[in-house]
């Protein structure tokens, strides 16, 4: 198994697994509504999470989506007081006017996408201070914030549906055009794919296009549950999302992942938060498991460990033979 | 080159497919006691309060903790430092039915839908330190402190030890808790109201350090930079925690503290750190709302629920303001966390 494919699925199992086995600990069964919240808190990450591992499929990284979130949900929740779905529209279309914008100027004056990003993300928060006063804004479109987490089939949200549909949309476009392999490859090498006629510019707008517009949809919505906008929501989501990328077999190199490994690691991290309120763990448990989850995952792909198991492989079958 | 798709998809779906078919066998899932009997032997309560990160929450959920333990109720801990993470949290509290929810809000706009949904299920809601939404006052029992008043004791504070110094004007910095909080808002409110009244002392800047000690003494480091000893007179850290950074920010910066003309500082949640630095001079005062008492508070009224004494609806913690003329009588109460 490619370990693009191996990484996503390790991690997506063994959280999977442990999620399962969580009421041999705690003595109580799982309930479904524990899927339900595992997939809220997907719901909440879930968009970031894609979006910055569209960045690093091309080598690149977007730190800017934690202020475009920020930004997104504060615009959501201001032009959407009395339309939802015009707030949401304002959102999407201010975080791909942000994401073209840098998109813009990493290509074409190509420069390294984290200085540019980072001011980016300093100049959003400044901007959702702005517009807000520094204060969080209550969003009192109360049908729109009972909609988005109305349960649906048991375990759904309009939310979670909403953000699976965008990792589907992701993996069909990347999956069903040429987009996808040229966006490794520009990841793989930049010049090569330049060579070989990849419009590598163009490539780049569009990808921070879409970046910036899956983080303000993702901020839109997450706001629209909350009932209100905090201009600064800390950096607890881009760490958060850069796990799940990172779990979901993407490489901080570039040249590797897809998003159906974007899911996966955004699920896992999902239900790796689930495991630790269902077993009433300590907050910050959170992180460690996450950064446990991330030293395994970084092992089973660690060019080294393949080495040397390819080491020991050869070894046996000089010794069979 | 996609050739792994279906493979892919299925892993996905196989994954969810466990999980879904583990949460089908455990049911709707309710746990916990009801408030119907009397007794707190066998209740349950989620407490969905601060995390041990900040020194507040860790000092409060110790003593919660310990002043429950002989009582036979049970505390499934869904503590966190993260408002998103706290509205989950809140939800599957909900979702497990305890015989009450005992809640300390970080956002208090985010927990109206939770806390209407726990109405909806029958389960009761107890919300202490800072108030929850307007729209849902009603709804919850609380036990809070007087933020407004301990804004005001704040300002105070800090009027007075200008005054003491003789001092015609001043500006003034605040690093606040999370502006999201109405404990946050509360506290600017009565803040505001009494610097109001000696406008010869102005608010230079007003930053929001998430009740953060390590924030504040980065903004801090930045607010002395920009402004210079000569450019501020006092500061508020809403926290002892927060307000010593100030002190240790300023003190780097090469600015004299306290005394008769230094910066005058004023901090509030009193701990012990604090009572130090008003002996030694560099505080000029701080005020209470310890978590020892709010959370011995806390335990005694889930008792008095419990055991059918009702207790009121609201309770407020008494505040007071404390500078080294007080020192004395408030010296134990702060010195415990």
């Amino acid at each position: 198994m490619r370990q693009e494919r191996l990484v996503p699925a390790a991690a997506l199992l063994l959280v999977v697994v442990a999620f399962a086995l969580t009421p041999l600990g705690t003595g109580v069964p799982l309930a479904t509504f524990d899927i339900y919240n595992a997939l809220q808190g997907f719901a909440q990450i879930g968009l970031l999470a894609l979006a910055i591992g569209l960045t690093m499929i091309a080598g690149e990284f977007d730190l800017s989506v934690v202020g475009t979130y920020a930004v997104g949900g504060m615009i959501a929740v201001q032009a959407g007081q009395s339309s939802a779905v015009l707030g949401l529209l304002a959102a999407v279309v201010a975080g791909a006017v942000i994401g073209a914008v840098q998109g813009g100027l990493i290509a074409w004056l190509r420069v390294p996408s984290v200085p540019v990003t980072l001011a980016a993300y300093i100049a959003l928060l400044g901007l959702a201070y702005a517009i807000s006063g520094g204060l969080s804004v209550t969003f009192t479109n109360r049908d729109a914030t009972l909609w988005v987490d109305q349960t649906v089939a048991g375990v759904f949200s309009p939310r979670s549906l909403i953000t699976l549909a965008a990792f589907g949309l992701a993996a069909l476009v990347l999956g069903g055009t040429r987009l996808g392999a040229e966006l490794r490859a520009i990841g793989g090498d930049r010049r090569a794919s330049r060579v070989a006629g990849v419009r590598v510019d163009r490539r780049l707008v569009l990808l921070f296009t879409t970046s910036g517009t899956l983080a303000a949809l993702g901020g839109g919505l997450l706001c629209f549950s909350f009932a209100s906008a905090n201009p600064d929501p800390g950096l607890r989501p881009l760490l958060i999302a850069a796990v799940a990328a990172l779990l979901g077999g993407v490489s901080l190199a570039g040249g590797r992942g897809n998003p159906w490994g974007l899911l996966a690691g955004a699920l896992a991290v999902a239900l790796l938060a689930q495991i630790v309120a269902v077993a009433y763990l300590p907050d910050w448990s959170t992180q460690l498991f996450y950064a446990a989850l991330l030293a395994v995952i970084v092992a089973i792909d660690s060019p080294g460990l393949r080495r040397g198991i390819d080491r020991i492989r050869a070894r046996t079958r000089t010794a069979e033979a | 080159m996609f050739g792994f798709r279906s493979l892919r998809a299925g892993l996905v779906t196989g994954a969810l497919g466990i999980a879904l078919t583990v949460a089908g066998c455990g049911g709707g899932g309710s746990t916990g006691a009801t408030a119907t009997k009397t007794g707190t032997q066998g209740k349950t309560i989620a407490f969905v309060g601060y995390g041990d990160a900040s020194p507040w929450g860790a000092a409060y959920n110790k003593t919660f903790k310990a002043e429950l333990a002989s009582s036979g109720i049970k505390i499934n801990d869904l503590t966190s430092m993260d408002a998103g993470t706290q509205v989950q949290n809140f939800n599957q509290a909900v979702s497990q039915k305890p015989g009450l929810i005992v809640a300390a809000l970080w956002d208090t706009t985010a927990t109206v839908v939770p806390i209407q949904k726990a109405k909806q299920a029958g389960v009761p809601v107890l919300v202490v330190d800072g108030r929850p939404d307007p729209s849902v006052e009603a709804d919850v029992m609380s036990v809070l402190s007087d933020n407004e008043k301990l804004g005001e004791f704040a300002a105070q504070n800090i009027v007075e030890g200008l005054k003491a110094q003789g001092r015609e004007s001043g500006k003034v910095i605040v690093l606040s808790g999370t502006k999201a909080m109405l404990v946050t808002q509360d506290r600017m409110k009565g803040f505001g109201k009494v610097m109001a009244a000696s406008p010869q002392y102005q608010v230079i800047e007003d930053q929001d350090t998430n009740w953060d000690p390590t924030a504040s003494g980065k903004v801090a480091q930045q607010l002395f930079a920009k402004h210079g000893c000569d450019g501020i007179q006092a500061a508020y850290g809403m926290a002892d925690y927060m307000a010593l950074p100030i002190v240790q920010a300023a003190k780097q910066a090469g600015c004299k503290v306290g005394g008769t003309d230094g910066l005058v500082v004023t901090g509030g949640n009193c701990f012990k750190a604090g009572i130090t630095a008003i002996k030694s001079g560099e505080m000029y005062g701080t005020a209470t709302e310890d978590p020892i008492t709010i959370a011995k508070q806390t335990a005694d009224y889930i008792k008095r629920y419990f055991e059918g004494a009702n207790p009121p609806k609201s309770e407020l913690v008494k505040e007071d303001r404390v500078t080294k003329a007080t020192i004395a009588q408030f010296e134990e109460q702060c010195s415990q966390a």
